[in-house]
């Protein structure tokens, strides 16, 4: 999160997501559009959420994979990926685009994960821990067990509160930007964060009881 | 609900609201004044959030750092060395970018004069970056370059307990818990390594600004294996009384720093008033020590009681191990209804592949013996890492494999008041020694079929006690018969699912015999012997 202001502040400027400085236009009509075949709209959205997804991806992405043309490359593939099938979005989830983008994203690093860990069929065992084993940042700042517990509390929560709480807390968007995602006002989201907070809280709160 | 309890709820939920306000804008909690009426667990959950919170913007600002700072001052390898940021014992630390990495890091730089040295210094770096654990500073990478070692980690942003005691005051009771508990599961991630930490004080410990708890320095750590007797590190009034008197670090003396210094973070005080070595011996012979709760009135009964265990001064009246001291310091009392444990038939679909961190102690003549416990599940079984949470109907078996001819000993040892015997089992294939060279699956077969351990109890969490030997333990042989006999008579024979009479779940025995026994058999017969510890906590709890 770059936003040196106030988070709750309507005027804050950030470069979370590339809005540019005027008032964004909202992402499900940015969403009708591509789906109109507007290529404008298209290169719109995606100068908007490319930027936020490499900086998340590259915290999720496994050390011999992290760097900047892999990471990339994901991305984009995910995100193209995700442009050529928006109706699928449009038709099953009615929520962020964002948060969408991001599942998607998780399942394909866990796919990434899972393809550098496998190993040859009766490979010795080394005593020294091979360097594919270097967790990703997200796991070295956090830890394996903590990060999981994490994702599990937050796959229990209602989808709008997961929502929320990755936009704020995983993408650091600001409330401004989230209202323009979830059509609603800064104050309310900041509201509605906190509350999904709380859930939030209780679920990891409960499982470490 | 009555009105009174619905304002009350409310309150409660306002309250964790603010909190979680403050979270999300990325403010500062002060958590001294956040409890009360409060409800623990979701004031835990709010403190975990918090930390996550931080994780995660410190990933957003390390993803679009400047791949070129312009002001590094030189640099050490692939790292720009950027400023200096304090000096220590052992050496400069220094701010650092690693763009490998592509983050921001501590650097600590010493100079090394010899080749040992320098091998010394990247073997101890190496087994530190194993070890990860949120509350223990992660270690990126070590190299020599030009006569000096470098070690760099993560860079931690915060104050050091000893500065925020001195800036204000004693810390409350349940802050102190919290921060005990953080420590010792940080400990328990450096023993289970075979390292000790060595210096543990409130100088060594950082609360970074979301409040997450950093275990740091670990200059004066070692392998607890062959740890130098000869040489005292650590701050004196830390060192447990063995150590004082020349005795080699161990987890035992982590543990007493540990005490020590939830100790002086209650009470600003120390258990023993004297600051210098001969004061401190002589106070520690005669037992001149300070209790706790003369000190401070009004203290949690459990936390003075979990806290005057850890620095009692004989080791083997400490708690057993880090793990058990954190289930001592844990908010609610430690509880253990109905615990058995069965055996159950299982499909043995099992790849025998090893994956996953294990446990492998080089000893003297190369015997190497390795041990991990597995789930087996419908469609195999994964390997279980230490600390991963297991349930009730869980089956367990324990992978082992060793280059020589071994025998092994395997006990259930939760912490709680009583032991029991998993390994060996009459009737059970296969029965000690284990042959060199082959990977087992214990406890093995019975019958034909291959057979696992299934958790069927509701205590907070079972801990596993696995001794290797490459001679016969007759000590341990002759106590698990005793124990075995006096489950039988105790029990009767109709135990397990299918009718194992030999089903260890009312084989209980008190563990102190047990822990006694452990010691000495470590103290006679070190080289011969390995040991490793496995806590896997009750996700159902």
């Amino acid at each position: 999160m770059l936003c040196t202001c106030g988070a709750g502040k309507k005027a804050c400027v950030n470069d979370s997501l590339d809005y540019g400085k005027t008032i964004p236009e909202p992402t499900v009509a940015l969403i009708r559009r591509i789906r109109d075949g507007d290529s404008v709209a298209r290169d719109t959205l995606l100068r908007r959420y490319l930027p936020a997804l490499r900086r998340w991806a590259h915290g999720r992405l496994p050390a011999s994979a992290r760097d900047l043309s892999d990471t990339d490359d994901l991305v984009q593939v995910t995100l193209m990926r995700a442009l050529n099938n928006i109706d699928e979005f449009d038709a099953r989830h009615t929520g962020s685009f964002l948060a969408y983008l991001r599942q998607i994203l998780l399942n394909q690093v866990r796919d990434e994960l899972r393809r550098q860990q496998r190993r040859p069929p009766g490979s010795e065992i080394d005593t020294e821990l091979p360097d594919l084993e270097t967790p990703p940042l997200v796991e070295q700042m956090l830890g394996h067990e903590r990060v999981r517990a994490y994702e599990r509390a937050l796959a229990a929560l209602p989808k709008r509160q997961q929502e929320l709480i990755v936009m704020r807390m995983e993408f650091g968007m600001s409330y401004p930007e989230i209202a323009a995602e979830v059509d609603s006002t800064p104050d309310a989201v900041r509201v509605m964060v906190a509350r999904a907070i709380v859930l939030l809280s209780k679920e990891l709160g409960g499982e470490s009881a | 609900m009555p009105a009174d309890n619905n304002r009350q709820q409310g309150q409660h939920s306002d309250g964790l609201e603010q909190v979680a306000a403050r979270i999300a804008d990325e403010q500062p909690v002060n958590w001294r004044d956040v409890g009360g009426e409060t409800d623990a667990a979701s004031l835990s959950g709010l403190r975990e959030i918090e930390q996550l919170a931080q994780g995660f913007r410190h990933l957003q600002v390390s993803a679009i750092a400047p791949k070129t700072p312009t002001s590094n001052k030189f640099r050490f390898g692939n790292l720009q060395v950027l400023e200096p940021l304090g000096t220590g014992t052992q050496g400069d630390v220094w701010r650092a970018y690693d763009p490998l990495l592509d983050l921001q890091v501590a650097l600590k730089l010493r100079k090394v004069d010899s080749d040992t040295l320098s091998h010394q210094f990247l073997e101890e770096a190496r087994r530190l970056a194993r070890v990860r654990q949120a509350n223990i500073v992660s270690v990126y990478g070590a190299a020599v370059h030009d006569g000096r070692a470098g070690l760099w980690t993560e860079l931690v942003r915060g104050s050091p307990l000893a500065d925020l005691l001195a800036a204000h005051g004693p810390f409350p009771a349940e802050e102190v818990r919290g921060i005990g508990l953080d420590l010792c599961h940080a400990l328990a991630a450096v023993h289970r390594h075979g390292l000790v930490h060595g210096d543990v004080k409130a100088e060594n410990v950082m609360r970074e600004v979301s409040g997450r708890i950093v275990l740091m320095d670990f200059g004066a750590a070692r392998e607890f294996e062959h740890a130098d007797a000869s040489v005292v590190s650590g701050t004196l009034r830390y060192l447990a009384p063995e150590v004082l008197r020349g005795a080699a670090p161990s987890p035992a003396s982590d543990l007493y720093a540990l005490g020590v210094l939830l100790f002086h973070l209650l009470s600003d005080a120390y258990p023993y008033a004297a600051s210098d070595l001969d004061g401190l011996l002589a106070a520690q012979e005669r037992n001149q020590r300070v209790r706790l709760a003369s000190l401070k009135s009004g203290l949690p009964a459990d936390l003075v009681r979990a806290i005057e265990q850890a620095i009692d001064a004989s080791p083997a009246r400490r708690h057993a191990s880090a793990l058990a001291f954190a289930a001592a310091l844990a908010p609610r009392a430690a509880r253990n209804t109905s615990k058995s444990w069965g055996l159950l038939a299982a499909v043995a679909a099992v790849a025998a592949l090893l994956a996953g961190i294990v446990a492998w102690r080089s000893g003297i003549g190369g015997w190497q013996a390795q041990a991990e416990f597995q789930r087996v599940g419908a469609h195999g079984s994964a390997a279980l890492a230490d600390g991963t949470s297991i349930a009730m109907g869980d089956r367990l078996v324990l992978q082992f494999r060793s280059n020589q001819p071994a025998f092994v000993y395997i006990f259930d040892d939760d912490g709680s008041a009583t032991t029991g015997v998993l390994f060996p089992l009459a009737d059970v294939e296969p029965a000690n020694p284990l042959a060199a060279n082959t990977a087992y699956r214990l406890p093995g077969r019975q019958s034909g079929e291959s057979v696992a351990w299934t958790v069927s109890s509701r205590a907070e969490r079972e801990e596993f006690v696995v001794i290797a030997a490459t001679t016969a333990q007759p000590e341990l042989e002759r106590a698990i018969a005793d124990w075995q006999r006096a489950g039988a008579d105790k029990a009767g024979t109709a135990r397990g699912a299918l009718g194992l009479t030999s089903a260890p779940e009312e084989t209980d025995i008190a563990s102190a015999p047990l822990r006694e026994i452990l010691q000495r058999l470590s103290r006679d017969q070190g080289d011969q012997l390995r040991q490793w510890r496995f806590v896997f906590p009750h996700a159902d709890r």
